[in-house]
């Protein structure tokens, strides 16, 4: 919870680096989609986190 | 002389014996010839479509681009630079597959051509988010120069 609120985009990415580590091993299917999905979601909780920390002046 | 003529038309009858042994052989094009050829010449074809797998091969960089688009994101942590020249390094690893896969569908592994896709969008918004990283950072940089009372008050209500 800490590294959330330090860095909401913390957890997720690691999902995505685990998963990906996982998906070039076994060659899921739509492993690539998933990780083009969950990538697209990281990016967009680091924009929302980067915006709101601007606006509430939280820069670090 | 007559003897010795005699005895290479004996060896020739031999041959013809060894011949004859694959003269099953003529029976078996006849019953499996449609069949057996097409597969050795035909692989392309069916890649094509998705089927087959044997004889195909992966994308060279594909596994490259993805890990790369991938890391590119923790990388923008360290002042966004490493993480575009991760992003962009991903993103012509992608593209350059994806071309690849298109001029010879039939060579390369469908895995690795979406794999390829996926590295390539990833590269493409780790980019994205390095470039505005780089920007955010240029105009602290620059707002620290240009006021730099107004930064050490910024810094000060940080701690």
């Amino acid at each position: 919870m800490t590294s959330f609120k330090f860095y909401p985009a913390t957890l997720p990415l690691i999902f995505v680096v685990l998963f990906t580590i996982i998906h070039l091993k076994a060659d899921f299917r739509f492993g690539a989609q998933l990780i083009k999905i969950a990538f697209a979601g990281v990016a967009v909780i680091i924009l929302i986190n980067y915006i709101y920390k601007i606006y509430t002046h939280q820069l670090i | 002389m007559s003897e010795e003529q005699e005895t290479p038309q004996e060896n020739k009858p031999i041959d013809l014996s060894k011949d004859q042994n694959p003269e099953p052989a003529p029976f078996q094009p006849l019953g499996n010839g449609p069949v057996t050829p097409p597969p050795f010449q035909q692989p392309p074809p069916f890649g094509q479509f998705g089927g087959g797998g044997f004889g195909q091969q992966n994308l060279p960089n594909a596994t490259a681009s993805l890990v790369l688009g991938i890391l590119a994101i923790p990388a923008c942590c360290f002042y966004g630079i490493f993480g575009l020249i991760f992003g962009v390094i991903a993103w012509i690893l992608g593209a350059g597959d994806m071309k690849k896969y298109e001029m010879n569908p039939g060579i390369y592994t469908e895995s690795s051509y979406k794999n390829a896709k996926a590295g390539k969008i990833c590269g493409m918004i780790a980019t994205i988010l390095s470039i505005l990283f780089v920007v955010l950072i240029i105009l602290i940089i620059v707002g620290a120069v240009a006021n730099p009372q107004m930064f050490d008050n910024m810094i000060k209500g940080w701690h």
